[in-house]
């Protein structure tokens, strides 16, 4: 123990030399305004300075990444509270209840809500990965092709707390979601599939793509729609601050989203977007009341905001400790690494101590630095409600076209986005949710792969997910999670007529 | 917009003609593109970079180069692009290695090396087969054996589908070593860092893949590198580990990589391309640029190069026949 706390010490010395405190600064900001910027997301980010990072000392330039990653992580959920345009796939569940909220006066909050979960996330997460990393590491390790499809069936099973009034709906939501998530080459049989020979459909549609397309660009119709050409009335903003209550009753959504988050983070295969989703999903299932989320419920924005940073943070323990990315933002930080000549694996803390606890040390002074950089941005940011529409619809519409082409450079994307637009549009005008077509398409994919492999490694089929206890736990609750609105039904009392 | 297209592109061919021949201003006299076909921070996009600051660093090349990503299908988009909108373009480089021969011979993109410009290989990387440190097997002949007696025995996991670059290394490899490569199972990850957790999980036993993927875990001695697919035994970090030549088998696996050009480009901007990255392969820049990366001189240019790609993508035509991949 005594050593962790000096090698602590050690890194806030590299942490907070002049310049490394600038780049982290620097970085800081540059992932909030590209978190904000709907389509460019953290590995957008991560790869417009990647290039620059060549010419910087190794522990500088990783400093300088994890910030703009983590910014991002703050950063995304302002257009998802204020016009239910999500940054990045990560903060789609964060619209439900933010942009809830902010039609009804209470964007302040909900922004507040945001970055204070962030912080708190963030720093617990930060906690456990400087002492216990290397056993956290070992821990996801274990989690094979098995688990991580037992994981999926269970992530896929929330689908039923993003429903609105109709689990159909909800259902061929997110049927959609899966149907997008099989285009592209086919990973178990090399096959491309639904991909028409054209080439730009060979590795899959993008996320990103989808997201812009789903949400925002349908938004943009709905509001068009909407306003008539009338100018619209500002929604009038209630208080900016968090109040003491708010605060109270998100405490535990924040500190259940930081652990559901940052353990789903440790797994090399999963990340940030699948732990908002199932955060959320049990912050709903343990309320007393679940009819009030997706109706501005504070609860659900701390929980996937705590949950997606603290996702951040756990995605840093198997490439700190074992040199193995767990997305593909942290695939960008390592190969920078290995151009620096620091060879990212089981030594790094051994060999480059300065780099790894000049890192550690430096997520703490981020994140510090970002809820002071984000807390008053919330006063400012709300005031985009009062753009008018006919200025700020144009606008969204511009970044998304940005964002999204910056994706993959291509055209083709463009065409995409503006054709899952017209679908969403056409979802919203009759109600489907869009969430499950995300889930969908985040978990789909992820899902068959899983399945697949593990019935190939199996040599007694299907017997496989059974005789592995954690896998056979999560095929358990996700029936139970699927089955217990019907079981509460049935068992509870019929309610006395009035 | 089209018309407008071909008008710049006439322009952009006689600018390239007027650059190339006569004796004006000295070839390049315009800025240079470089293509990575992937995202940043893979292999494709690494290399186009270190090239461009080398070049620049060196004094190569005065005029000024962007590296452009444009991934997509394992170069199939980067390729469909060049042959039909760079034809004739002296200022394009397009990065490629093995993984788009095996996009070509999988007929995942309908063009192939005789419709663009193949100029150079500068480096490689070399296929590899890895176990768990405390895995019973100890070298290549044990895990030939114990699969030829038993296909079952093992599970080989790697970073990408069935009929491309890691399952192609561990077939080739099988082969040699006289197991059918189609028995054995086969597990497919997305990219080398997954497929290297399952490994280390105990979710596969043997993990086929480059030699770069598993740099930190050798160093940190939680695996055992069978078999390194060079020729000869390398330096470095890989100094201990022995080659599948020594070890009695007719068995190489070079990743090489390179840059070739748009169809069409002038023999003098060809000529030009392949001198000046050769001389780039002798600076010191290049050199730490090797020893920072752990990648291994590779360099055949020239008509030798297009020799030698006719001959890969024979060689791994037949291979991906006999796995069934290609019909």
């Amino acid at each position: 123990m005594i050593e962790v706390w000096q090698h602590l010490l050690f890194g806030f010395g590299v942490a907070l030399r002049p310049e490394n405190l600038g780049l982290a600064l620097a970085g800081a900001l540059l992932g909030t305004i590209v978190g904000v910027l709907p389509g460019i997301g953290p590995v957008g980010g991560i790869a417009i300075l990647l290039p620059l990072t060549f010419k910087l000392p190794p522990a500088s330039a990783m400093i300088m990444l994890t910030a703009v990653y983590y910014g991002t992580m703050y950063g995304g959920s302002t257009t998802s509270i204020l016009m239910n345009v999500p940054g990045e796939a990560s903060s789609v569940v964060t619209s439900f209840d933010g942009y809830a909220m902010a039609q009804q006066g209470r964007a302040g909050p909900a922004l507040a809500i945001a970055a204070v979960g962030s912080f708190i996330a963030g720093t617990l997460s930060i906690i456990a990965l400087t002492f216990f990393s290397p056993l956290l590491a070992s821990w996801g390790l274990t989690f094979g092709p098995p688990e991580y499809f037992g994981l999926m069936l269970f992530g896929l099973s929330a689908v039923s707390s993003l429903a609105g009034d109709s689990l159909v709906k909800a259902l061929l939501s997110m049927g959609l979601g899966l149907m997008l998530a099989t285009v592209g080459t086919d990973l178990v049989t090399g096959v491309p599939r639904f991909t028409f020979g054209i080439p730009y459909l060979l590795d899959g549609i993008d996320f990103v793509v989808v997201v812009i397309g789903l949400f925002a660009i349908s938004e943009v119709l709905v509001s068009i729609e909407e306003a008539r050409g009338e100018v619209r009335v500002p929604i009038k903003l209630g208080r900016i601050w968090l109040s003491v209550k708010d605060f109270l009753e998100s405490f535990w959504a924040i500190v259940r989203g930081s652990v559901i988050g940052f353990y789903i983070g440790i797994l090399p295969a999963a990340g940030a977007t699948i732990a908002s989703f199932l955060s959320y999903s049990v912050e709903k299932q343990l309320a007393r009341d679940p009819s009030t989320f997706g109706k501005g419920d504070i609860r659900g924005v701390a929980s996937p905001e705590s949950a997606n940073n603290a996702a951040a943070v756990g995605n840093m323990i198997p490439m700190l400790t074992l040199g193995i990315p767990g997305s593909s933002t942290t695939a960008l930080m390592l190969g920078a690494l290995l151009v620096l000549n620091v060879i990212p694996g089981p030594l790094l803390f051994q060999d480059h101590p300065d780099v790894v606890w000049g890192l550690v040390a430096s997520m703490y002074v981020s994140n510090l630095i970002l809820l002071i950089l984000n807390l008053p941005l919330v006063g400012l940011f709300v005031r985009i409600l009062y753009v008018p529409e006919r200025l700020l619809l144009p606008l969204i519409v511009a970044i998304c076209v940005i964002g999204t082409y910056a994706v993959n450079f291509s055209v083709f994307d463009l065409q995409v986005m503006a054709l899952l637009g017209l679908v969403a549009y056409y979802m919203r005008r009759n109600d489907y949710p869009l969430g499950p077509a995300i889930l969908g398409l985040v978990l789909g994919d992820l899902m068959e792969q899983n399945l697949r492999r593990s019935l190939i490694m199996s040599r007694t089929g299907a017997m496989i997910f059974f005789t592995r206890p954690f896998t056979a736990v999560l095929i358990a609750l996700s029936v139970l999670s699927i089955l217990a609105p019907a079981l509460l039904r049935v068992l509870r009392p019929r309610h006395r007529p009035a | 917009m089209r018309t407008a297209l071909r008008a710049l592109l006439i322009v952009a061919l006689l600018t390239a003609f007027a650059g190339v021949g006569g004796a004006g201003p000295a070839f390049p006299d315009r800025p240079i593109e470089i293509i990575a076909p992937a995202g940043v921070g893979g292999g494709w996009d690494t290399l186009s970079r270190l090239t461009a600051r080398t070049l620049a660093e060196e004094k190569l090349v005065t005029q000024p180069i962007t590296v452009a990503n444009m991934s997509g299908g394992s170069g199939a988009v980067a390729i469909a692009h060049v042959v039909t909108r760079r034809k004739g373009d002296a200022y394009t480089l397009i990065a490629f290695s093995p993984a788009l021969t095996l996009t070509i011979v999988n007929k995942n993109t309908p063009y192939a090396y005789k419709d663009v410009v193949p100029i150079t290989a500068l480096s490689a990387d070399y296929g590899v087969l890895v176990v768990r440190k405390d895995s019973a097997i100890n070298n290549l002949r044990t895990l030939m054996e114990v699969l030829k007696r038993d296909p079952n025995a093992g599970v080989v996991a790697g970073g990408s589908a069935p009929g491309s670059l890691d399952h192609v290394i561990f077939a080739k490899a099988a082969k040699a070593g006289g197991v059918d490569p189609l028995k054995v199972r086969y597990v497919p990850f997305q990219g080398g860092g997954e497929a290297l957790a399952a490994l280390l999980g105990g979710s596969a036993t043997v993990l086929s893949t480059g030699a770069s993927e598993v740099l930190g875990q050798l160093q940190g001695g939680t695996v055992r590198v069978l078999a390194i697919f060079s020729e000869q035994r390398l330096g470095g970090i890989f100094r201990n580990v022995p080659t599948a030549v020594e070890q009695g088998y007719n068995l190489t696996f070079p990743i090489w990589r390179g840059f070739y050009g748009p169809p069409e480009m002038p023999a003098a901007a060809v000529k030009f391309w392949e001198e000046t990255l050769t001389k780039m392969t002798k600076t010191k820049g290049w050199d730490k640029v090797l020893s920072d990366t752990q990648w291994f001189p590779f360099v055949i240019g020239g008509d030798r190069f297009r020799r030698f790609l006719d001959e890969d993508t024979k060689n791994f035509e037949t291979l991906l026949r006999e796995l069934g991949f290609v019909k």
